[in-house]
């Protein structure tokens, strides 16, 4: 294991969501679940992150604020969409404001369906991107070597 | 004399829980104006109506907003069972009432976890959310769901709960009340809160009923409108209720209500559960909406007045269904209240009227 | 004492005076919304004052007809016409705080006035239903009158 999953930073953002979810991924920092002893931190920071928690399910107006953090953040990254709106729009799927989950505006690695998606899915979601850093540590390294 | 400059603050911002833009408009670093923008959480739900029947829309009512989930799904199901003159057994009223104050308990220790995070205070935050813990399991335990419940329909509630249960609901609310005393006794009495939030962001008592403030926001400031005192549903079997009211009007006296409307919502919840009647959950909801009929109706939610209106069309959907949420109303004073305030006090009087985005712009 | 529920009419004309009435009376504005039907828009205005809740309804409002703003008497209005502006096309003058059209930034202009080749088909086929229905109930009732 590197030493990025060791310690990964998490920035949240609620792109039109209820807040359900937003309020779970909040809990999961809190006692109860306490993820801050696997040494996970809530930032504001893009740039201080390794793993993006988007909720919701993406309206127009926000397309381009995810894309933006999404770009700021450094390399190698994870995104985990935490909750069905994030999935896939879940019961929205057909408002006329939504364009159908964040996979439509930038690249999703792990899903986390629910609604309100559970702190337990959402530590096993980190969990599970926490395999996906790694691996993109590692090729990254690699084409850092080859290059 | 400075210059202004025009400082945007979110949509994305640590503090924020929901995307909010405020353009900022300071003098070295005082306010001069804010200039709100929002639109970052509109799906546009109320057209839902056209897909969905009135049945299933419970359902879409709930997912307006997480932290008031119960409150919309209550209002809107009350709303349609007024338009259709439908009339529910008592003992699902009394579920009701008990399921909303404790969705009130559970709104506002969040609230003011993110008050205490707003303020740089992150242990009183990291104990509000503890607490809040309980009550979220009393919610597993009788609905399933610790956010979004779905129990209840129109006709009544899903489910009952059993004498157990209610037994558990009490102790378990006794038992915060002891710790809940401690927190308290941070928000108001410790010098640290206190250089935060007394005297920052007030707004007078004729300036909040000028602008029609609604909730905890306009209590603050000694404008009485508190929709459970006209006793609709269970809230009439109350003994005596009346609204917590402060004087001040700034950021402390609205830590000070809500943290006292807990308490109050402690008490209502065990006078209800004492006084619940036995009887069925539901009634059977026939037919649909009458064409041409339409009527308003208003809840009193976590964070204040809710104004629903329904229309019918003959058919099972909804020709329309609107609800206005408090914190729509509440933006005008919003605005007033940063008029004038330094840089680093705009995050805490945002969240004192405890903003609920998702529900404004639904 | 519980929630008394009225529905009232009202025109453009009377709309600020009888806004400032009920301000000076100690009422309070409580919403702004607005219904689309076949005729144009109905924008309903809502005053609360204890457990007295009356809402004015002013009926088929067009495109071109101009509805003055009364958040010069209740500040909080700019939310709500500013939606009903950004939502439904309704054309309302002298809003407080005006953002154009661009409140809610929608991807489709007027989006609550748009009725999709779904729902249209929809209600096609409830309306040749129940006229089906009614002829049917029209051709019983002549047969059951002249067997009389």
């Amino acid at each position: 294991m590197s030493y990025l999953t060791k310690s990964p930073w998490v920035i949240h953002y609620d792109a039109s969501s209820c807040n359900g979810c937003d309020i779970e991924v909040l809990a999961a920092l809190c006692p109860g679940y306490d993820v801050e002893r696997f040494g996970i931190i809530n930032t504001g920071n893009p740039k201080h992150a390794d793993i993006f928690l988007v909720t919701g399910s993406v309206n127009e107006q926000n397309i381009h604020v995810i894309k933006e953090i999404y770009d700021q953040m450094i390399e190698p990254k994870v995104v985990v969409a935490c909750g069905v709106c994030a999935c896939s729009a879940g019961i929205f799927h057909d408002c006329y404001n939504v364009i159908g989950g964040v996979d439509q505006a930038i690249p999703v690695d792990v899903y986390a369906p629910g609604c309100a998606v559970r702190p337990e899915a959402i530590i096993d979601a980190v969990v599970q991107g926490l395999g996906v850093l790694d691996e993109k540590a590692k090729a990254l390294k690699a084409q850092k070597k080859g290059a | 004399m400075g210059k202004a400059t025009v400082i945007p603050f979110g949509p994305q911002h640590p503090v924020l829980p929901e995307p909010l833009h405020l353009d900022l408009v300071v003098e070295d670093e005082t306010v001069i104006e804010a200039i709100p923008q929002i639109g970052f959480i509109h799906r546009g739900l109320e057209k839902l109506v056209e897909t969905r029947d009135f049945n299933q829309f419970v359902y879409v009512a709930e997912r307006i907003c997480g932290i008031c989930a119960f409150g919309h799904s209550m209002g809107y199901a009350e709303t349609i069972e007024r338009l259709m003159e439908v009339e529910i057994p008592r003992r699902s009223e009394y579920l009701r009432v008990i399921w909303h104050e404790m969705s009130r308990i559970h709104s506002h220790l969040l609230w003011m976890g993110l008050a205490a995070d707003a303020f740089g205070f992150e242990s009183l935050f990291m104990h509000c959310w503890r607490l809040r813990e309980r009550v979220l399991d009393l919610f597993e335990a009788t609905t399933g769901g610790r956010v979004i419940f779905s129990v209840v329909k129109v006709g009544g509630v899903t489910r009952d709960m059993t004498a157990d249960q209610l037994e558990r609901i009490k102790t378990t609310l006794e038992g915060i009340k002891g710790e809940y005393a401690q927190i308290c006794k941070a928000f108001l009495n410790d010098t640290s809160v206190k250089n935060r939030t007394v005297g920052i962001g007030t707004i007078s008592e004729a300036d909040a009923r000028a602008q029609c403030m609604v909730g905890p926001f306009a209590r603050a400031s000694n404008f009485d409108n508190d929709i459970r005192a006209l006793g609709n549903g269970a809230y009439g079997d109350l003994e005596d209720f009346s609204p917590i009211l402060d004087t001040q009007g700034d950021c402390y006296a609205r830590v000070k209500v809500r943290a006292l409307e807990v308490v109050q919502a402690i008490d209502i919840i065990n006078e209800l559960i004492a006084k619940i009647p036995a009887g069925d959950v539901a009634v059977e909801v026939k037919g649909a909406p009458a064409e041409g009929a339409q009527t308003s109706n208003v809840l009193e939610q976590p964070r204040g007045e809710c104004y629903y209106y329904a229309l019918g069309n003959g058919t099972k959907n909804l020709e329309r269904m609107r609800m206005r949420t408090p914190t729509s109303q509440n933006i005008a004073g919003m605005t007033t209240a940063l008029a004038g305030c330094d840089l680093a006090d705009v995050n805490m009087i945002v969240l004192t009227i405890d903003p609920c985005i998702s529900c404004t712009e639904r | 004492m519980s929630l008394q529920v009225k529905f009232l009419p009202m025109t453009t004309d009377k709309l600020v005076q009888c806004a400032e009435e009920r301000k000076a009376d100690g009422w309070r504005l409580v919403q702004i919304l607005c219904v689309k039907t076949d005729t144009g828009i109905n924008v309903i205005y809502s005053f609360m004052k204890d457990d007295c809740l009356e809402n004015y309804t002013i009926e088929n409002v067009q495109k071109d007809t101009k509805i003055p703003s009364v958040s010069g008497v209740f500040l909080n209005a700019f939310v709500f016409e500013n939606e009903s502006h950004d939502l439904f096309g309704v054309n309302i003058e002298g809003i407080a705080i005006d953002f154009g059209g661009k409140f809610y930034a929608v991807s489709q202009s007027e989006p609550m006035t748009v009725i999709s080749p779904a729902q249209k088909e929809a209600r096609e086929k409830a309306a040749r239903i129940a006229a089906a229905k009614a002829a049917k109930a029209a051709k019983t009732e002549d047969t059951r009158k002249e067997g009389e």
